[in-house]
């Protein structure tokens, strides 16, 4: 072991030597002061400070996606409704339109129906009219026509045949 | 622990096959390490240094520097620069019968360079920050996040912010000073033991301090006795001493973890490159590439101490801060204790291989 150890002792590696100690002492002592003070201090604040930026920045994603979420389903919910209503809309008006449509087709061929009613009896009416200025003219022809006949002083037997031919081809019908 | 053991073999083995230094006067252990001048750029004096002394000279303390410049009259890889000259020297107090020699050596160069570095790049790194990060600051806050995920799973998210800025610097100091001594003509700091004991002390304040508060004076002084209940107090005599003993152990095993892993590594890079001076220069491919593989792989156990250390810290903290409200935990809690250091003891092995 003696000799194992002597060129290490020799060489004075193992001994304490107070003033390097002390030296080391002062630096490190001096160093710890000045890198707290201008680099780990900062540094480990800064390391602090990110992680709550970053927790916080994820936190806030979070609650912004969640509240864009409930948006989107409360915008689908809205559009649907939109459309179940715009569809519905759709379908009354038509069933309205429909309604409008028959009650017009009827009331037109009601009309139509009346025209042709009043169109009938008035023609009616007309005819009648008609029919009774015929007989006052056929009365005023066949006196008109005797008186002539009677003018031209024909003999008697002359005078029926003219008669009898007149009557015969008077319209039938007549009252 | 193997690569130290790697290490010392492999010294051992060189040591043999090269002379001893018979005709050098040792007068101090300490006196004249950086006397012995590197393998391929004999000194002057015409001493020929053995292998185990050059691996000491370049992992221990000195009071000079090598680096390539222009001196004695032209280019030289290995200019001395003297410490001692360039600062006067004597800078010294007593302090009762100890002298504290406070002259800055070359550790305590490449420590006030690291810390200069890493305040500069944080500093400027820090600057910058914004909450969408982007540049160095990025990466400076990629590591900043980890550590804090080791404080927030060791200590428990409620008091670890309180320690992450400490708990940095450490990751962080530790770290530059273990890749700046993998940068050719520099050293490295933690492979001191003065170094490490001094950062691990810090940890050992802030631990009992922790304790402290979180528990009261007297809850302090309760869990000395290990949780064993006043019932059984004819106990207290064995657990009171290996509880106190227990206060001392984590940052001793933190000292030495850190100052013998990167000892440990330069060691093994040595002797690799050291076997083409006591071998032969044909085994320099196998030595070069061997070398460069095990830098590699101190690249890496740069970041896997820096982690430990920080680990390790966080987890100290983190038990002396636990009470969790509920009674039985004392002796629970102290289960938990101990079961925890073991469980991160053979994580931390298995998260550096051969270094554990």
């Amino acid at each position: 072991m003696n000799a194992l150890a002597s060129p290490v002792i020799a060489a004075g590696i193992m001994d304490l030597n107070p003033g390097l100690s002390l030296w080391t002492a002062i630096t490190f002592l001096v160093l710890i002061g000045v890198l707290w003070k201008f680099a780990f201090g900062p540094i480990t604040r800064m390391l602090a400070e990110r992680e709550t930026t970053i927790r916080d920045a994820i936190d806030s994603a979070r609650t912004e996606r969640e509240e864009a979420e409930k948006l989107l389903a409360k915008q689908k919910e809205a559009l649907a409704k939109a459309q179940r209503d715009a569809a519905e809309l759709a379908k009354r008006n038509q069933q309205e339109m429909e309604a409008f449509r028959v009650q017009l087709t009827a009331q037109a061929r009601k009309e139509a129906d009346d025209m042709v009613a009043a169109a009938r009896k008035s023609i009616q009416e007309e005819r009648k009219i008609a029919v009774a200025q015929l007989r006052a003219e056929v009365a005023d022809l066949a006196v008109s026509a005797a008186a002539r006949i009677v003018k031209s002083s024909l003999d008697e037997k002359t005078q029926r045949q003219l008669v009898d031919e007149y009557i015969k081809d008077l319209p039938a019908g007549r009252a | 622990m193997t690569l130290v053991s790697v290490a010392l073999v492999l010294g051992l083995a060189l040591g043999q096959h090269v002379p001893a230094p018979d005709n050098h006067a040792h007068g101090h252990p300490t006196a004249d390490v950086h006397a012995a001048p590197a393998p391929a750029a004999p000194h002057g004096g015409g001493h020929q240094a053995t292998l185990p002394e050059t691996m000491m000279h370049h992992v221990a303390n000195g009071s000079v520097m090598e680096l390539p410049g222009f001196c004695e009259g032209g280019f030289k890889w290995n200019c001395e620069i003297d410490l001692v000259k360039a600062t006067g020297g004597g800078w010294k107090f007593q302090v009762g019968k100890v002298t504290i020699d406070m002259t800055p050596s070359k550790h305590v160069v490449m420590m006030l360079l690291s810390a200069a570095l890493l305040t500069l790049l944080l500093v400027v790194a820090a600057r910058k920050r914004s909450i969408v990060p982007h540049g160095l600051y990025n990466f400076v806050e990629l590591l900043v996040d980890f550590v804090r995920g080791i404080a927030i799973s060791n200590i428990g998210k409620a008091d670890a912010d309180r320690f992450v800025p400490y708990l940095c610097t450490a990751f962080f100091f530790v770290l530059t000073m273990n890749l700046l001594g993998l940068v050719p003509f520099m050293a490295t700091a933690t492979a001191n033991i003065s170094v490490t004991a001094a950062l691990a002390l810090f940890t050992f304040f802030i631990t009992q301090y922790a304790a402290l508060k979180s528990m009261g004076v007297k809850g302090y002084l309760g869990h000395m006795t290990g949780g064993v209940p006043p019932s059984l107090a004819w106990l207290w005599p064995i657990m009171i001493p290996v509880e106190f003993l227990g206060l001392f152990t984590k940052p001793f095993a933190l000292t030495i973890r850190l100052f013998a892993n990167m000892v440990a590594g330069h060691f093994v890079i040595l002797a690799l490159l050291g076997l083409i001076f006591a071998v032969s220069v044909w085994v320099a491919p196998v030595s070069v590439a061997l070398a460069l593989g095990i830098f590699m792989l101190e690249l890496f156990v740069a970041f896997v101490q820096a982690y430990i250390f920080t680990m390790l810290s966080a987890l100290f903290i983190g038990a002396g801060l636990v009470h969790h409200g509920h009674d039985e935990g004392h002796d629970d809690d102290h289960g938990h204790a101990a079961t925890g250091e073991a469980v991160h003891a053979s994580h931390a092995a298995g998260k550096s291989p051969g270094h554990g």
